[in-house]
């Protein structure tokens, strides 16, 4: 059988696997694809407490191991006779009754260290002993698949310093903390301005003989061309309210971005801390509190960016996953509040995600791990099913080896490509 | 060669034994700020940056700070959620106290802290509940590093520490012990059973030669380079260990260490953003940059008193994003602006400008390209400008410099 590029690029060959073709083509002929799918990473950083967001509130021995910190029956948002969803979450609860929300449960690792940062690094290295400066998952992933030419709007992390998932070997990610330091200041021409920023965008031109000095070059040229790009975007909407949190605005810049179509694959954004140690709830209400304020922001940003892109018409090229490190310890503290466990839960949210389920098992809270929910589901099957049904790709060469795949996503539809062009 | 050894060994001594040095120029540049350093005062939380970040810019005693920042950096504690700039304040008197003191002697300081004690829930922590959040942290942080203890050791660590907890009717708060809610039952910490307090946890941390290896690794790299070699580790470990925990003695001995002067600990290390910040403020021997210098360490990352979480601030290459270059060179430009020229020699020819500065804010090595480039800005027609032009150019050429790529390295 043989396929050009162009008859590729032409038909899609949905059917053909990816592996078939050298990583170089495979690259090539997801610039033409891949590019027009969107996957939004959500990093809840600290250790979401899965057992109050997705709540197994029949069962009694959640009643007593959360007999402080547990949410009153009545609050709870209930969607089926194993889980309710926290009371902060009503338009998740919404989204997954209008199934286009769905989580798995059980999520993890097998583990007996619940230090945060190995955790974290272990999720997004997707290694269980990650190595200094070892690339991340989205990072290899871009490695192998994102375009050669790649836009600064490729992949993008929305965080202080770079994020770990998308640390690369080739495919450098776009860095973006504060949007006004891309805004520009006109230089009237021939002003000792403009001599000064020309001489700066040519001086980040030139190529660097060592290896450190050229990867930050390459990474202030990307930033110039990011001021110049940036200037293109679509404005934010007009009509759809974000949440002012940090959150809120970096799922309505990423909007904008996709909005923009200039290809771009990830967005990975962040939300914390949910390292609820004490002062998960309110001594007074245990509906209120830390944990109650992130998910309220979690739920408010995220209904948000789905009503601003359904309305933009690229629904249908968006798919969202948040995680975190580690679930939180089935038996509660005495500082209102509980420690670090292991098993967590993923979410999944997007016009083609198989929603208004949830993948995997109940709770088991009678055979736990240390007094933690157990692992059952591999979090890298999560990230194997996204590739395969999503980013495009062999999970396989990202992830070293297969991984279950979950099926939390609609097959793909022959019209998804065709929108917006 | 003994003469260069010798200078060096005056050197490193003035740097180390920093407490001769007089500060009075510091001094009385605090008093003119008037800061606003007590509460209640919403001022007092951007005051205490300002404060910092002048001794930083203006000490003569450039280690001390150094250290009370890497004190900082190890036992990161945030305002974020501490809220009260007076103990963070206190907090950081301590880490001034002890910058180059005992480390035990330290650490059993900060397991006192008020703000430690809120940072990590130490203070809620009760014998039917340990709370686990400082046990963990001490010994995966701060002391020893993953992998060289067992949860139950985290746990026991936690135990031990019950009733270390703070006396709230106080103001500011105060530590208190309270044996009342002290878990006294037996526990087994590092193969030493009993019943164990949190002394005991620290003198027992204290003499593992693990800790040893862990502080070792963690100055040598914080000085020198990243992934010390085994053998070095061990060498200044054995300095710690044998000093009792005597941090002076092995900073004494890095910084006078050929490794110190190798080809790996040279232009091999990025710039934080505050080693940018501070580098650009003290080179360019500018005035006063603080309001501009909060900005660009917020946008990248590194305000005092806010590192990320307990792990402190990250290092190396992942500082290096596309928003934080921006940041960079902004910061640059701000510097710059207010930078005198006739602070340093100018050269009546373009290239040697461009020579003496890059030695000047370095020494600072770049490529041929970039050399003719800045030259040509300089004099882009071939000659020099003059008068205001040529101060304009001169500062153009000073934030060029800071902007480089070269120069985000140390």
């Amino acid at each position: 059988m043989t396929i050009t590029r162009r008859d590729f690029v032409k038909t899609g060959f949905a059917g053909v696997s990816l592996a078939f073709f050298s990583t170089r083509l495979g690259a090539a002929a997801l610039a033409a694809t891949g590019s027009e799918r969107t996957l939004v990473v959500v990093q809840m950083v600290g250790g979401n407490d899965t057992l109050n967001t997705f709540i197994p509130y029949l069962d009694p021995l959640y009643r007593v191991a959360r007999a402080t910190i547990g949410i009153p029956d009545p609050q709870i948002l209930k969607v089926d006779s194993a889980f309710g969803f926290h009371p902060s979450m009503i338009e998740l609860a919404d989204l997954y009754r209008s199934r286009k929300f769905a989580f798995v449960t059980n999520v993890g690792f097998s583990t007996r260290d619940r230090s945060h940062f190995f955790c974290q690094d272990v999720w997004q290295t997707a290694n269980e002993s990650p190595e200094i400066g070892e690339p991340g998952w989205i990072g290899r992933w871009a490695d192998l698949y994102a375009p050669t030419n790649m836009s600064p709007a490729t992949i993008v992390g929305v965080a202080a310093s770079e994020t770990r998932g998308l640390v690369a070997k080739r495919a450098f990610p776009t860095c973006l903390v504060d949007l006004s330091v891309f805004k520009p200041s006109p230089e009237a021409p021939n002003s000792e301005a403009d001599l000064l920023a020309r001489t700066l965008r040519r001086l980040y031109g030139f190529n660097k003989s060592s290896a450190m000095t050229e990867q930050i070059r390459e990474q202030g040229d990307t930033a110039f061309r990011a001021i110049d790009l940036f200037q293109t975007l679509p404005p934010a909407s007009s009509v759809i309210d974000y949440p002012a949190s940090p959150l809120g605005q970096a799922l309505q810049f990423s909007a904008r971005l996709i909005a923009g179509q200039h290809g771009t694959n990830v967005i990975w954004v962040t939300l914390g801390s949910f390292d609820t140690h004490a002062d998960e709830v309110t001594a007074a209400n245990s509906t209120k509190g830390a944990h109650a304020t992130l998910l309220r922001d979690l739920s408010a940003s995220l209904d948000a960016f789905q009503d601003d892109i359904e309305l933009r018409g690229l629904a249908d090229r968006v798919l969202v996953m948040a995680w975190s490190e580690f679930g939180r310890r089935v038996q509660e503290n005495s500082s209102l509040g509980c420690d670090h466990g292991k098993a967590g839960s993923v979410m999944l949210l997007g016009s083609r995600v198989k929603g208004g389920q949830w993948y995997g098992d109940p709770y088991n809270l009678r055979d736990l791990d240390e007094g933690d929910l157990k692992p059952r589901i591999d979090f890298r099957s999560v990230y194997a099913t996204i590739i395969k049904g999503w980013l495009g790709g062999d999970p396989s060469l990202v992830l070293g080896k297969p991984y279950e795949q979950l099926g939390f996503l609609q097959e793909a539809s022959p019209r998804h490509r065709a929108v917006g062009r | 060669m003994a003469a260069v050894r010798d200078g060096l060994e005056n050197t490193v001594d003035r740097l180390v034994d920093y407490e001769s040095i007089p500060n009075n120029a510091l001094d009385q540049r605090i008093a003119s700020m008037h800061l606003r350093l007590a509460q209640p005062d919403p001022q007092t939380t951007v005051d205490i940056v300002r404060l910092w970040l002048t001794r930083m810019i203006y000490t003569a005693r450039p280690l001390e700070e150094r250290m009370t920042f890497f004190w900082h950096d190890h036992f990161a504690t945030s305002i974020e959620k501490i809220g009260e700039s007076t103990l963070m304040r206190n907090q950081n008197d301590l880490f001034r106290k002890y910058a180059l003191g005992s480390f035990r002697a330290l650490c059993s300081e900060v397991a006192r802290d008020p703000a430690m004690l809120f940072w990590l829930d130490n203070y809620l922590s009760v014998k039917e509940h340990a709370n686990e959040n400082f046990g963990r942290e001490l010994l995966e942080l701060f002391t020893l590093g993953r992998g060289n203890y067992t949860e139950t050791d985290v746990q026991s660590a936690a135990r031990s520490f019950t009733g270390w907890t703070l006396d709230l009717t106080t103001y500011p708060v105060v530590f208190k012990y309270d044996d009342s809610i002290h878990d006294h039952t037996s526990k087994t910490f590092l193969g030493f059973t009993g019943d164990l307090d949190g002394n005991d946890i620290i003198r027992i941390i204290c003499s593992q030669e693990q800790h040893g290896r862990f502080m070792a690794a963690k100055l040598f790299s914080f000085f020198a380079y990243d992934d010390p070699e085994p053998e070095v580790v061990d060498r200044f470990a054995r300095i710690y260990l044998d000093g009792s925990n005597d941090v002076r003695a092995t900073v004494r001995a890095i910084l006078l260490s050929p490794e110190m002067y190798s080809s790996r600990a040279i232009w091999t290390k990025v710039k934080s953003p505050l080693d940018h910040v501070i580098g650009a403020c003290r080179m360019l021997e500018v005035q006063d940059e603080i309001t501009t210098s909060r900005l660009e360490l917020s946008r990248q990352g590194q305000i005092p008193y806010g590192p990320p979480d307990v792990s402190g601030w990250p290092s190396g290459m992942t500082w290096i994003t596309t928003t934080s270059l921006l940041s960079r060179m902004n910061l640059a430009k701000a510097t710059a602006a207010d930078f005198d020229p006739a602070v340093f020699d100018s050269p009546s020819a373009a290239a040697q400008i461009v020579d003496a500065y890059l030695r000047r804010l370095g020494p600072l090595q770049v490529d041929p390209a970039s050399r003719e480039e800045m030259i040509n800005y300089l004099a882009p027609t071939g000659s020099l400008p003059a008068g205001s032009t040529l101060t304009v150019r001169l500062q153009g050429l000073a934030q060029i410099i800071l902007s480089l790529p070269e120069w985000q390295l140390l």
